[in-house]
């Protein structure tokens, strides 16, 4: 009866919350629909195969760089495969201005592709060569961010000179009182003798060297002072200066590199015809601290500054991520979530046992596991109406936790202990419609946890304890699952916006690290230099910033 | 002109291919399913007899332990009282239940408890290095809570009971040996106010 009622209760707040998601709707920084994918004749190639293709030498500095970033995405992509030849060889079979590929030698080398970019105003102008056809196949220019210019040589001078100019005024206005003190000193004074008549005392001379002296005393006494608050705050303004600097260049360096991976991307997609997911990051734990590192494993650095964190997990659009932490002197964790860009962060949830947070589809919910007494429950809470807490599962007493949405928004998987070893069940985003999605033989032990819906909705990826614990998938049509790992402990999957790679933690090296999967080739890449490395989550793919 | 018997041996045929059409393809080994009704019901019952089987034991505890405690008192807590509250209890693998062991460590902070009425302490539950670490806290915090439910069955006021989890993130005992889970599956009493 009570159950009932609760349900209804949590339907009805549901439902009001769902006609509430127009304000959230109405927020005019959601990212505008992308662009139709256009009919186009696409590279030809034996289809089950990964053609071969040619990054040619880059003119310019950092040129190189240019080249080994797009050709280490494609490899990484496991779509493609990269032919990798020293530069001298390739510029000897760069046509020069006019000229045509030599297609039938590329050819012999088993070449597919070519892929061509040269310098332009603001960016790279790359192009795509089929060389069994023999002819242009694709050409954009892409803009890549500049990197700024380097302030620091003049930065000093630059506020020392500014300060100069201050001080003297501050220092004539100072040496202007003490004049008027020392010209007062320098008058003679009245006194009275014993009579009570009054007299001039004429000791000009004594007078006027005290009034000099204390003129001068004064004077160097505030110079001397304002000397070292002054030298110190040129050093404070200085050092401030130069921290944004440095920062203005790390984020310039992101973006720089985040733009070139675009363009990976990009090839990838006039290649085979679905766009790469070089453009992404991941977030991850490592000594309690949330760090985000680029697809590449560049630009790895800590996001959160101290504290114990957990299950970082990306918004839809990927430029904050909410995670848990854990409060000082035995408060519990709670629920928070941070700008990837500018580090702010905020509070989303209350203290207590607030884990495995996780966005809807949408971003304008969060739904994270609560526990309490009567065991750990999935709630639902608008991002921007933290007081409205509805309640998704009733678990009498039993662990539910780490949801994840399917890509339609319109169901969640989560673990449940609610038949004794945690399982994955699936839920309708009102909490309505319990399923479990992972089979299971009643009294054998056969722990399932971490799930991850992957973003095509084909598939949920979770670890599962066979003595060690593995990572597995189960497809949602058929409820086949197929077993992904086999060496070493490999937990917590997060899929990529591909829905084909898979970012683990894994002790295969050694150490526990994030490594990436290929779940149809099998090949695994480490993808972190941390070792303890864990709970990671795969961003969407990064839009440009405007 | 067709005889009867070779138009109905067609229409049969005919019949039998219609038939054949319709059916469903040969049964495939489907993928076993799970009432999960049933089960749930059944891991209701179970869960409801040990919990009638602990109250039981509980109730029966509860008077030693309130002869135990005698009057309540001012008197400061004891060292001894204090190593009896600061001693940690124990799990078996992914589970929360009490077991033999726990149930009489439980029994005897609880005396010190009901002697010392300001006393309020706070229990950590914790989880082995196994698993996931985000199941783990959830575990963690059934631990404690359960140690709670027991001392509170034993007379202790809920109120003067904190519970909080710290999954598997800090264990008392590196490495990953049996021996060093066994250690780390446990929950932590510390004294926050009162003593």
């Amino acid at each position: 009866m009570n159950q009932r009622y609760l349900t209804v209760a949590a339907f009805i707040a549901v439902a009001a919350a769902i006609t509430g998601t127009r304000a959230c709707a109405q927020d005019t920084t959601t990212t505008p629909p992308a662009p139709r994918p256009g009919v186009r004749l696409g590279l030809s190639y034996p289809s089950g195969t990964t053609p071969k293709v040619l990054v040619m030498p880059v003119d310019s500095t950092p040129g190189d760089s240019v080249r080994a970033i797009i050709q280490r995405d494609l490899d990484f992509s496991d779509r493609v495969t990269p032919l990798v030849l020293d530069e001298e060889t390739l510029r000897g079979m760069t046509p020069t201005n006019g000229q045509d590929y030599n297609y039938s030698l590329f050819s012999s080398l088993g070449v597919a592709a070519i892929v061509q970019a040269r310098p332009i105003a603001n960016g790279y102008r790359v192009a795509l060569y089929d060389v069994s056809v023999g002819k242009r196949l694709e050409s954009r220019d892409f803009r890549v961010l500049q990197m700024p210019g380097n302030r620091d040589a003049t930065l000093v001078d630059s506020i020392a000179g500014t300060t100069s100019r201050r001080e003297k005024v501050l220092h004539d206005s100072v040496y202007r009182v003490l004049k008027r003190r020392a010209d007062l000193m320098r008058r003679p004074p009245l006194k009275k003798d014993t009579r009570g008549r009054r007299f001039v005392v004429r000791d000009s001379v004594r007078r006027d060297s005290a009034a000099t002296v204390y003129l001068e005393r004064q004077l160097a006494r505030w110079e001397e002072d304002r000397r070292d608050s002054v030298d110190a705050s040129i050093t404070r303004t200085a050092t401030r200066l130069a921290r944004q600097d440095s920062a203005d260049r790390i984020s310039a360096a992101e973006g720089q590199r985040m733009s070139l991976h675009r363009i990976s991307d990009e090839v990838e997609r006039w290649i085979t015809g679905r766009a790469g997911i070089a453009a992404t990051r991941i977030a991850y734990v490592h000594g309690g601290l949330v760090r985000v590192v680029d697809s590449d494993g560049e630009n790895d650095r800590a996001l959160t500054r101290r504290g114990l964190s957990m299950s970082p997990s990306w918004h839809p659009r990927a430029d904050r991520i909410v995670y848990s932490r854990f409060l000082e002197g035995g408060a519990g964790t709670q629920i928070e979530e941070i700008e990837v860009a500018s580090g702010k962060s905020r509070v989303i949830s209350g203290r207590g046992l607030n884990i495995t947070p996780v966005y809807s589809h949408d971003g304008c919910y969060v739904v994270y596991s609560s526990g309490s007494e009567s065991g750990t429950d999935l709630m639902m809470v608008g991002v921007d109406n933290p007081d409205a807490i509805q309640r998704l599962t009733f678990g009498r007493g039993s662990d539910n936790g780490s949801p994840t949405f399917s890509p339609d928004g319109r169901q969640i998987a989560f673990f449940s202990s609610r038949s004794r070893f945690p399982q994955i069940y699936t839920i309708d985003a009102d909490g309505t419609n319990l399923q479990l999605l992972t089979p299971f033989t009643p009294g054998v032990r056969s722990y399932r946890a971490a799930p991850d819906w992957s973003p095509d909705g084909r598939a949920v990826a979770y670890e599962q304890q066979n003595g060690d614990f593995q990572v597995w998938m189960i497809n949602i049509r058929d409820k086949e699952p197929r077993r992904l790992t086999s060496e070493g402990e490999n937990e917590g999957p997060s899929w990529a916006p591909d829905g084909r790679h898979l970012s683990i933690s894994s002790t295969r090296g050694g150490s526990k690290q994030i490594w990436i999967l290929d779940t149809e080739s099998g090949r695994f890449r480490q993808l972190t230099r941390n070792a303890g490395a864990r709970l990671s989550s795969w961003s969407a793919m990064l839009t440009p910033t405007p | 002109m067709l005889s009867i018997g070779r138009a109905v041996g067609i229409a049969v045929i005919a019949a039998a291919v219609v038939a054949g059409c319709s059916r469903k393809p040969a049964n495939r080994p489907s993928p076993s399913r799970i009432n999960t009704d049933s089960l749930l019901r059944e891991q209701a019952r179970q869960d409801s007899i040990s919990r009638a089987n602990a109250a039981r034991a509980a109730a029966a505890a509860a008077a030693g332990v309130a002869a135990a405690a005698g009057p309540p008192t001012n008197a400061p807590v004891s060292p001894s009282e204090r190593t009896i509250i600061g001693s940690t209890v124990y799990f078996d693998l992914d589970e929360s239940a009490l077991t033999e062991d726990a149930r009489s460590a439980l029994e005897g902070k609880a005396p010190v408890l009901l002697r010392h009425p300001n006393l309020r302490i706070r229990i950590t539950g914790h989880a082995d290095a196994q698993g996931s670490d985000e199941y783990n806290l959830a575990l963690g915090l059934r631990r404690a809570a359960e140690a709670k439910r027991y001392l509170s069955a034993l007379g202790v006021p809920e109120n003067r009971v904190e519970i909080v989890t710290m999954g598997e993130e800090r264990a008392a005992v590196q490495g990953n040996t049996e021996e060093a889970y066994a250690l780390n599956r446990r929950a932590e009493f510390e004294v926050i106010a009162g003593g």
